[in-house]
């Protein structure tokens, strides 16, 4: 039946981009309990477009570029919202949740990638966490791969002064 | 090394990070309901190719219970305000079903994370105990009304309390500090013999329901307010109090300033409402005496969780806290000996509480209470 064969192949799908979803979304957003959320929601989402029948030839191009609008989503909310109405709906302040499964020298790393604007994280992650392609970047983030070349290559510098290496 | 690649490696350290098993399973769960629920059309799947549930709402007002459909048209057709109106319905109003079966179940499915989750279950258990209260006010407490009352609030207690296994240690001990609280609440709100009897009920269903190896902590005296006299609610508040200043007193040097003015403020207001209670008539007196007896609770709740409680066989008065012992880390001797606070599946658990003598069985604070039983001493107890 469609209907499972579709749900057997999403069920597929969340266990083997799952985690590389949810790494993007801590990344973005530093903190686990909504990076899960957000990493549901890039899921559920996604859903629809199997759903609807769309040909997803590059399953984690789409996911990419869903977790990614949804991120700049969650920005733009962020920004607007006060602290308060974060703490009210049960949000932790970007003080970030403990957690056991985030280990302190992640916990570094990701706030150090904080000191880059977002383009530049995105594809420092996307570059040398998932090891995607800078051609690969360029066709999820709609950018030619020229421009993600070069971005990389600033970004890692300027990381490089942060960290002072 | 060169800098560069020391960079690069240093943010591929990332690499590391996955979900937690926990989460893993949760989202799981809930993608899998989600799909099933937003089952393929057949025949008229490339109709919306490029449609993607445009919002977060619209996409989760429909994430659980095949029934919501049904709820939603009868929403739609009594019309907008209806679910609003529904919200200060109480069993037996004709809107009340739009209440729980609609409401509530957009509340939980907009619930994401196993905390949030657990907090929208507590809250729920607190408003059905508010609904209890609402009935009694309204005398509108029948025997059928009382009924689906009691059978309400130990679902929902039984789902909390699930919910709060799942949630957070932080959100955990809020959570079970809630839900100790409402049961003692609810327990409070036996004024009559057909709701005691129907609480005892309610309580033995919760005790067949819950599963978890921490008990709860309740207070059989509360079970009884409103059938002990007033004379021995008094004696026993003050008792009870006395006890608890003691205590403070005693081990002063071993709370944190923070908790030893907090639960000395509680317990001080919680004497002079208890000698309060000795000149007032008896309604106002038993009033002033729950509020006392909601304070001490407060005070007892804060202490169980810092140190051993030992109590008094006799008067089922906390006797002595004995802070040396982390009661996170006391063997329950139910052999998963919960060594590890990430063991603390934290829960309540009310065992066999379906006829709970007043006079005899009065434990405190997450003791398990047993029908009929004499309280043997040493009792091991945690939070």
């Amino acid at each position: 039946m469609l209907q499972s064969r579709k749900e057997k192949l999403f069920a597929d799908h969340f266990a083997e981009y799952g985690d590389a979803i949810f790494r993007f979304c801590i990344v973005k957003v530093s903190n686990v309990d909504i990076a899960e959320d957000m990493t549901q929601e890039v899921f559920m989402r996604y859903w629809g477009y199997l759903k609807a029948g769309t040909d997803v030839a590059n399953p984690r191009a789409l996911l990419y570029t869903i977790a990614n609008n949804l991120a700049k989503d969650w920005y733009k909310k962020k920004k607007s919202d006060s602290l308060d109405d974060q703490m009210d709906q049960g949000f932790a302040p970007a003080e970030k949740s403990p957690s056991a499964e985030i280990l302190a020298s992640h916990r570094e790393v990701i706030e150090a990638l904080d000191h880059l604007d977002e383009k530049d994280k995105e594809v420092m992650v996307l570059r040398f966490v998932e090891g995607l392609e800078p051609k690969d970047i360029a066709t999820l983030l709609d950018e030619t791969a020229n421009v993600i070349s070069v971005r990389i290559n600033r970004a890692t510098k300027r990381l490089q002064t942060i960290l002072h290496i | 090394m060169n800098p560069e690649l020391k960079t690069t490696e240093y943010v591929s350290k990332l690499k590391d990070i996955k979900l937690s098993d926990s989460a893993r399973t949760r989202i799981a769960d809930n993608l899998q309901a989600y799909a099933s629920f937003h089952a393929v059309r057949g025949g008229e799947e490339s109709r919306f190719i490029s449609e993607v549930p445009a919002t977060a709402s619209t996409s989760l007002l429909s994430l659980r219970y095949s029934f919501m459909p049904l709820m939603l048209i009868l929403a739609v057709v009594i019309g907008g305000s209806t679910t609003f109106a529904a919200q200060t319905a109480v069993p037996g109003d004709f809107l009340y079903p739009v209440k729980t079966e609609f409401n509530e179940n957009i509340r939980t499915a907009f619930a994401f994370s196993a905390d949030s989750e657990a907090k929208v279950h507590t809250a729920l258990l607190e408003e059905r105990i508010e609904e209890a209260q609402t009935l009694q006010a309204e005398g509108r407490l029948t025997a059928e009304t009382a009924t689906e009352v009691s059978t309400a609030i130990s679902n929902q207690f039984a789902v909390a309390t699930e919910a709060s296994a799942k949630s957070s240690e932080k959100v955990a001990a809020e959570i079970n500090w809630r839900l100790e609280k409402a049961m003692t609440t609810y327990l409070a709100l036996g004024g009559d013999t057909t709701t005691i009897a129907t609480i005892e009920a309610g309580d033995a269903a919760i005790a067949s329901e819950s599963n978890s190896d921490i008990s709860m902590s309740m207070r059989a005296s509360d079970l009884a307010t409103g059938l002990y006299s007033i004379t021995a609610y008094q004696a026993d508040m003050k008792a009870r109090t006395t006890a608890l200043k003691n205590i403070i007193v005693k081990h002063q040097s071993k709370l944190s300033a923070a908790v030893y003015t907090e639960v000395t403020a509680k317990i001080t207001t919680a004497t002079t409402l208890t000698t309060q209670a000795e000149t007032q008539a008896e309604a106002d007196a038993r009033l002033t005496l729950e509020k006392a007896a909601t304070l001490a609770g407060e005070v007892e709740a804060t202490l169980s969780t810092l140190g051993q409680v030992e109590i008094d066989p006799d008067t089922g008065i906390i006797a002595d806290i004995d802070f040396s012992i982390d009661p996170m880390k006391i063997d329950r001797g139910d052999g998963e000996g919960s060594t590890s606070s990430d063991n603390r599946d934290q829960n309540a658990k009310i065992q066999g509480g379906a006829s709970i003598d007043s006079t005899t069985s009065t434990e405190l604070l997450d003791t398990t209470i047993e029908s009929n039983s004499s309280v043997t001493s040493d009792v091991e107890v945690g939070l």
